[in-house]
């Protein structure tokens, strides 16, 4: 269900504006799931394939410095049915961060204003302007979706731990730690051209930008995978029950950093409504960040799921009998997008340097 | 509405605009049994409250009362006033206190003092202050003679007072004063636009929405309308035991100087001022303004303007108490971040202050704080600010919370002389005894609800 605000609409006078709460679902220990699918007319996706290009070629380092996301991915999806006028787009916005989801929309309102209104510019009722945040906060709220199922491999640290503990590990002193996530090196325009054309080529891997060496792992392999899968429409309620039903570590296999199950059956696209329209048919976006290229992060996934998990789509996707798993989750992936990542090192390795230094500060 | 008017004044009751400058006061938590009775009360009461008209001209006695959302259920606000409260509010502090303000271990509700919890029926609390301790006693026996008179019960009541080292001292930190850790409280408030405490530092003013209902706030929201709800504010109450023979203990554990350790735990010298300036002469009588420095970023390619700075913590280390509490330019977002998230603090000591010789705190002679706060979104401002001081990772020392106010264990880092030292501790210094969040009316609010007559309150004010 949307995270709908109470208010609905857009209200012009609010009488007692909340600080908004975390939605229940998209909370684990200090981390935070955002899911948003914001809706936009036709000939803005020029503009934002134009941006997200401009994103790519650009160092993103705005959002680097502050430490606080651990992946985010920006995917651009076609029209979905019921949802609004025909030929309108939608962004998807899936990110994991630390911190509380008001703060969270708040900081990116101050500091990531730019980069914000590249994307999310043209979407239907964006604030023009992020000051003050409220009505930013509102808008997301509005669009946002609750986790029916969500992961994190190491659900206890913030990111800027998990960047420390990698420097420690690799050899770096407390005081390098410390220097890591409070000083954005300057970067040179060889730095610049090569970033450019990794996140040009390999929009899905992450790539972060003027990281430690320590915190940027030479050799190994980060990628992003948003699969939206049709789900059938007299099985949504008993897909809701086996989610919920799901096991806390049910993706802690196959090197899987995040993972998010977010079942898609209403949307607000306030070019119509601002109620949430149904989607016909539902769907189901499996979101997930995990070690490897891919294809071979689907399909070492799939092999090590527990049967339990494989039901997921199994006994409530349309055609997800059909053909092996692996396979049907990489045909209804989602091509069309960028990923962020705080860090870039293995599951194993995040864990092994979370474990030998819980306190990353301490000499 | 953006401006406070002078008949505002005489609706806004006292000690929100600015402090009182009475250093005695008790705090009477009252049991309304019965709507009836509890009006009647109130009816008498409030010609009795001191508002902020009253203060401007001087005073030698307040009167003040605030309400739980129970409490006004029972006083028979309608609900057409109540639905639309915040849920923090609806709450109450008990209700939130394990998930958002990390009352855990000795500080769980469960073991709070009785009479401080939510069950055990405190629906509103009436703060008096007084200039000497005779005139306290005075003042709380004419309040439970009239609390006694309608056949109400008082569930709770503590004393407190100013422990001021000299009237210089109380009058530089904005009518607080020393706390029983031994420092100057209340040194960095925000003053009220608008208002007459409103100074020129940047950092101190704040637009009154934040903390006055039905005025513009930052975002230029207006909370709460309606005539009813105008001039009043949300109150957060916290009796907030202080261990200060384990805080001297571990002061000397260190190798360094107490004072100085003490100072790099707090971020500011006992007297007030702030580690980031350099180190003033504590004993001369002119002193710098306590607030004209800023923490700035080590992103940052130069200082911003000339004040006094300390990205890297090298004077006050980066998980001081003082960062937390109010972070400044030193957040992610930097004053747009902050300014949001302001309470305004009028709290008072309680408890006969620990001889200087005392091995160990006595259990029975609690000391510590009775912290009242307040502002116009409990969770917004209040709890934020709570989150701010238990979460190290905003301030780059993952794992570290504020070695004052953690529940639990805690550990800090800090550096004196490119050296860096490492604090420890097992036990918490500060345990939370009770506590509960409160709506402070408006006095035509307080009028309405003990007489039932609400025609006009519902009335919107225009932005």
């Amino acid at each position: 269900m949307a995270g709908h605000s109470a208010a609905g609409g857009a209200p012009a006078a609010i009488d007692w504006p909340e600080w908004e709460d975390d939605l229940p679902g998209n909370v684990l220990e200090c981390v935070r799931a955002f899911t948003a699918f914001a809706p936009m007319p036709w000939w803005a996706v020029l503009l934002l394939r134009l941006n997200l290009t401009v994103v790519k070629i650009l160092p993103n380092t705005a959002l680097r410095k502050h430490h606080f996301v651990y992946f985010g991915r920006w995917t651009l999806l076609p029209g979905l049915r019921g949802t609004g006028r025909r030929g309108d787009r939608y962004v998807l916005i899936e990110t994991n961060f630390n911190g509380s989801f008001a703060e969270y929309l708040d900081t990116l309102a101050a500091v990531l204003f730019k980069n914000l209104k590249k994307i999310w510019g043209h979407c239907y009722g964006c604030p023009r302007d992020m000051q003050p945040p409220s009505e930013f906060r509102r808008w997301g709220r509005m669009h946002e979706l609750a986790a029916a199922h969500y992961f994190c491999a190491y659900p206890e640290a913030t990111v800027k731990q998990i960047e420390m503990a990698l420097v420690r590990q690799s050899g770096g002193s407390p005081e390098e730690a410390l220097r890591a996530i409070r000083v954005m090196p300057r970067l040179n325009l060889l730095q610049r051209l090569r970033g450019a054309v990794g996140r040009l080529r390999r929009p899905y891997q992450v790539e972060p930008v003027g990281a430690h060496p320590g915190v940027k792992r030479d050799g190994t392999v980060v990628s992003a995978l948003s699969v939206l899968t049709p789900v059938t429409p007299e099985k949504l309620g008993a897909l809701r029950e086996h989610l919920a039903e799901l096991e806390r570590d049910a993706f802690d296999v196959g090197g899987t950093h995040v993972a998010r199950l977010v079942v898609v059956d209403h949307l607000v696209n306030e070019k119509v409504s601002a109620e949430p329209l149904p989607v016909e048919p539902p769907g189901l976006l499996f979101g997930a960040v995990g070690d490897g290229e891919p294809r071979q992060y689907v399909d070492r996934l799939c092999n090590a799921l527990s049967p339990e998990v494989r039901r997921v789509w199994v006994d409530h996707c349309s055609g997800a009998g059909e053909s092996s798993l692996a396979g049907y989750l990489w045909d209804n992936r989602m091509r069309d997008g960028l990923l962020y990542g705080g860090y870039k090192a293995s599951v194993a390795d995040v864990r092994a340097a979370l474990a030998d230094y819980p306190d990353p500060g301490r000499a | 509405m953006t401006a406070i008017r002078e008949q505002d004044h005489t609706d806004i009751q006292g000690n929100l605009l600015t402090p009182y400058a009475l250093p005695y006061g008790a705090f009477l938590l009252v049991n309304i049994a019965d709507g009836d009775r509890g009006r009647a009360w109130l009816d008498e009461l409030v010609e009795r409250v001191t508002s902020a008209g009253d203060q401007d001209r001087g005073l030698t006695a307040a009167w003040n009362v605030a309400f739980t959302y129970e409490g006004l259920q029972r006083l028979g606000v309608p609900e057409r006033f109540l639905r639309p409260l915040p849920q923090d509010f609806r709450e109450g502090m008990e209700a939130r206190a394990a998930d958002r303000l990390e009352d855990i271990g000795e500080s769980d509700p469960g073991c709070w003092e009785e009479g401080l919890r939510q069950g055990d029926g405190g629906h509103a609390m009436v703060m008096l202050r007084a200039k000497t301790d005779p005139a306290r006693d005075e003042l709380v026996e004419e309040a439970r003679q009239l609390i006694g008179k309608h056949e109400l019960t008082v569930v709770y009541d503590d004393a407190s007072s100013l422990v001021p080292e000299s009237p210089e001292d109380l009058q530089k930190c904005g009518g607080s004063a020393r706390e029983h850790f031994g420092f100057a409280d209340g040194c960095s408030q925000p003053a009220i636009e608008g208002s007459r405490a409103a100074g020129k530092d940047k950092y101190q003013r704040v637009k009154a929405g934040e903390f006055l209902l039905g005025y513009r706030d930052f975002d230029g929201l207006v909370t709460g309308r309606t005539r009813f709800f105008r001039n009043g504010s949300f109150m957060v109450f916290r009796k907030l035991e202080q261990r200060v023979a384990a805080f001297r203990r571990i002061l000397r554990s260190c190798e360094l100087p107490d004072d100085l350790v003490a100072a790099k735990i707090v971020g500011r010298w006992d007297t007030g001022e702030p580690l980031v300036m350099d180190q003033p002469d504590r004993h001369s009588d002119s002193r710098p303004d306590l607030n004209d420095f800023r923490y700035g970023s080590p992103m940052a390619d130069g200082p911003a303007d000339d004040r006094p700075e300390d990205p890297w913590g090298e004077r006050c280390p980066l998980g001081a108490h003082i960062r937390r509490a109010f972070p400044r330019d030193a957040l992610v977002g930097g004053d747009l971040r902050t300014r949001r998230h302001r309470i305004l603090r009028r709290g008072m000591p309680y408890g006969e202050a620990l001889p200087e010789n005392a091995p160990d705190d006595a259990p029975d002679e609690g000391r510590g704080l009775l912290f009242i706060c307040f502002n116009a979104s409990i969770a917004r401002q209040f709890e934020i600010v709570q989150s701010w001081c238990l979460d190290g990772n905003l301030f780059d020392v993952p794992g570290e919370p504020d070695f004052l106010l953690a529940p639990a264990e805690a550990t800090m880092t800090i550096k004196h002389d490119g050296r860096t030292y490492r604090l420890r501790r097992k036990d918490p210094l500060v345990v939370t005894r009770g506590g509960g969040y409160f709506l402070y009316p408006g006095i035509g609010a307080l009028r309405a609800i003990a007489t039932r007559s609400y025609a006009g309150q519902e009335d919107r004010l225009p932005a």
